[in-house]
């Protein structure tokens, strides 16, 4: 059960400062916009916090372009929307800290095979349902979130949404919860992502052959049986390679239900 | 829970991770997230400001500005005194044009009714065109009459000069004859003169040589004495005046005839016997009549006088003369005049050195024709004239006497055919 609520609450709260810059050849007037600076949950997804954002900066772009969809891309890398905001900033920034993180902002030349397409945020909406139906059937083999209401499913994604801290918890407590006669998930979802951005996921069992639990230590060996110190890092922390994995799942996943663990 | 160390170590981590990230940055984002927010509104407010005045700077220059106090009030009476001014234009300008509406009104009648008089005129240019061109057509008309006339009158001209030269002649002619007749009268008187000298001469013989002559004589010479010496001397008188004067007095003449009277009393006896009583007596022309034909088939006479006409009279009835036409056309004295064999056509031959020939039915002029168009140049004119033969009614023969005045008592016959339009001179005979 994920009842330790200072975790939770801690990496609820996390928010990266973040400084939007637009693109030097897309701008068509002769003032210099101003850069966008905003605070954004770790948490959340770019198409949900960048409306505000978007409107500042359309009013500096060639009409033409006005209609393109937006892209963001750091130090010449497009980012991928459908990942949180905070594990992109682990995935690039995570060894070399810089805040604020000074993001481009593109409305042309969208990168096709790169980025997938996001034209609003019911295709956001969507994408996360799908993460989070995946993390169940790993872990629970799909029955919690088929036993939900639609209006659960809403509020699930509201809560996220408007960064509703007790509204997501109470849906998303009962995704955390282990079913069945033993303690533990059926599996972890888990994704761990190397520095070019590719990861690998893998079953992992939350526990170890013998019924104990299983901690990250054991995991990575498991893994990475040749090399001795991968070091994890994830919501802008390092994780101590003894902590349990059903614990890890239960407190430190993201919102879509998986761990999304960057190796440094 | 049962956390051990790795439980801190996150709990450490999240806490410094959130100081570092979040906690530094927020109050400055927020920060300058309001001043931005600031700035748009501000920016928002400004351009509404502007926008606004420039609504009302906009209207301001559109309506007169307000508060000028007392400059502008007399700029505004200027301005009302000018609209004042410029409506008092505008009316005469209406009234004006009031006028010059009702100026065109007139003209556009005017020019209706000079459509009308051009209409008018075009018509009467037409009638006169009209009238120029049957004008014309009875000036051609005319200049052909004229053209006629004139050769008419070269004739009737040739024809005078003709007469001119045959007056002349004859003039010439009586000249001669009146030279003749003098000698021949005092040729007569000198005989007369010589038969009554030998009278008395055997009257002395007879005295002398018988008694009763004598007594007789001497009777006579006591009864007649002085009367014969009388007449004697008158006859002396006669004889001197007879050189001058042609005929003398009845007195005188009556005397010879008497004187004469034994000589008549040998000359041989001839019998005649002439028309003693007139049947029908009429006054047929108005000077001489010089010709007189019988028709061949009808009771009809016509008679052709020196009036230059020819005039049909009908004699059927006994005791009365009915003129049943007077045929026209000679220029000159008619001297011939004569029927054709069927008494259908009348030739009249005039002094006018023309022929001319009518019917008798409807009295009309058929053709004239000339005796000769070579010789009449040199004064010819018709003596005589008759038709002999008729064929088919149409050509017929006329023979022509002429009379050729250069050669005097010569006559030329002349055979002419008429077919229709001219004669033609088909031959001649001197005799």
């Amino acid at each position: 059960m994920a009842n330790d609520r200072e975790v939770l609450r801690e990496i609820w709260d996390g928010k990266l400062p973040i400084c939007f810059q637009l693109d030097q050849e897309e701008i068509m007037e002769i003032q210099q916009p101003d850069p966008f600076y905003v605070m954004v949950p770790r948490l959340s997804y770019f198409p949900l916090v960048t409306d505000k954002m978007k409107r500042h900066f359309l009013r500096y772009i060639s009409q033409e372009n006005a209609d393109n969809e937006m892209w963001i891309d750091y130090n010449g890398q497009p980012l991928k929307w459908h990942y949180p905001i905070g594990f992109l900033y682990d995935l690039y920034c995570g060894h070399d800290p810089q805040l604020p993180w000074t993001l481009t902002i593109h409305f042309s030349k969208f990168p096709e095979d790169v980025l997938l397409h996001c034209p609003n945020k019911d295709v956001v909406e969507a994408h996360y349902m799908c993460t989070v139906k995946e993390a169940d059937v790993l872990k629970h083999r799909g029955q919690v979130m088929s036993t939900m209401q639609k209006k659960d499913h809403n509020q699930l994604w509201l809560g996220l949404q408007n960064d509703k801290f007790d509204q997501f918890w109470a849906i998303n407590r009962r995704l955390m919860e282990s079913h069945g006669d033993n303690e533990g998930f059926k599996h972890i979802p888990i994704r761990i992502y190397t520095d070019d951005g590719s990861y690998s996921q893998k079953l992992v069992n939350p526990k170890n052959a013998d019924g104990s639990r299983k901690i990250l230590q054991q995991m990575l060996q498991e893994l990475y049986p040749d090399k001795p110190d991968v070091k994890l890092r994830t919501h802008g922390i390092e994780i101590p390679t003894d902590t349990p994995l059903q614990w890890l799942s239960e407190h430190m996943s993201y919102p879509d239900n998986f761990l999304h663990l960057c190796v440094c | 829970m049962d956390g051990g160390d790795w439980r801190n170590s996150i709990i450490n981590q999240l806490h410094v991770r959130n100081r570092r990230e979040t906690a530094a940055f927020q109050d400055i984002v927020a920060f300058q997230s309001r001043l931005f927010d600031n700035v748009n509104t501000l920016k928002n407010e400004n351009l509404q400001l502007t926008l606004q005045n420039e609504r009302i700077r906009f209207s301001g220059a559109d309506s007169i500005q307000p508060g000028g106090s007392g400059g502008s009030n007399e700029k505004i009476q200027a301005l009302e005194q000018k609209i004042l001014a410029q409506q008092e234009e505008l009316t005469s300008l209406h009234r004006r044009r009031g006028e010059s509406s009702q100026q065109i009104i007139n003209l556009n009648d005017r020019v209706h009714e000079l459509e009308k008089q051009v209409t008018m005129k075009d018509v009467t240019i037409s009638e006169n065109a009209a009238l120029l061109a049957s004008l014309r057509a009875e000036i051609q008309m005319y200049e052909t009459n004229m053209a006629e006339l004139q050769t008419l009158n070269q004739v009737i001209r040739d024809e005078h000069q003709a007469l001119q030269i045959a007056f002349a002649a004859l003039e010439e002619k009586l000249r001669k004859i009146q030279d003749e007749n003098r000698t021949l009268v005092e040729r007569l008187i000198k005989y007369k003169a010589k038969d009554a000298d030998k009278m008395n001469e055997e009257n002395e013989n007879f005295v002398k040589s018988s008694p009763t002559a004598f007594l007789i004589n001497t009777l006579g010479r006591v009864s007649f004495g002085k009367k014969g010496e009388k007449v004697r001397k008158e006859l002396e008188e006669a004889c001197r005046e007879g050189g001058s004067r042609s005929s003398s007095g009845s007195g005188g003449n009556v005397t010879v005839d008497d004187i004469g009277q034994k000589i008549l009393e040998s000359i041989p006896y001839y019998a005649t016997t002439l028309p003693t009583k007139v049947a029908l007596r009429f006054d047929a022309h108005d000077g001489e009549v010089n010709a007189v034909r019988w028709s061949p088939t009808d009771r009809i006479v016509a008679t052709g006088g020196a009036d230059r006409k020819v005039k049909l009279w009908d004699v059927s009835k006994l005791g009365t003369c009915d003129c049943k036409g007077t045929l026209v056309g000679s220029n000159a004295g008619v001297m011939s005049v004569d029927f054709d064999s069927t008494g259908a056509y009348l030739v009249a031959a005039s002094n006018d050195f023309a022929s001319r020939v009518w019917t008798v039915q409807d009295q009309r002029l058929k053709v004239r024709f000339y005796a000769h168009f070579s010789l009449m140049r040199r004064a010819v004119r018709p003596a005589d004239c008759l038709i002999p033969d008729i064929a088919n009614g149409i050509n017929f023969q006329v023979m022509v006497f002429v009379h050729i005045a250069s050669i005097p008592r010569d006559l030329q016959l002349d055979f002419m055919n008429y077919n229709g339009q001219h004669p033609i001179p088909i031959s001649q005979y001197l005799p």
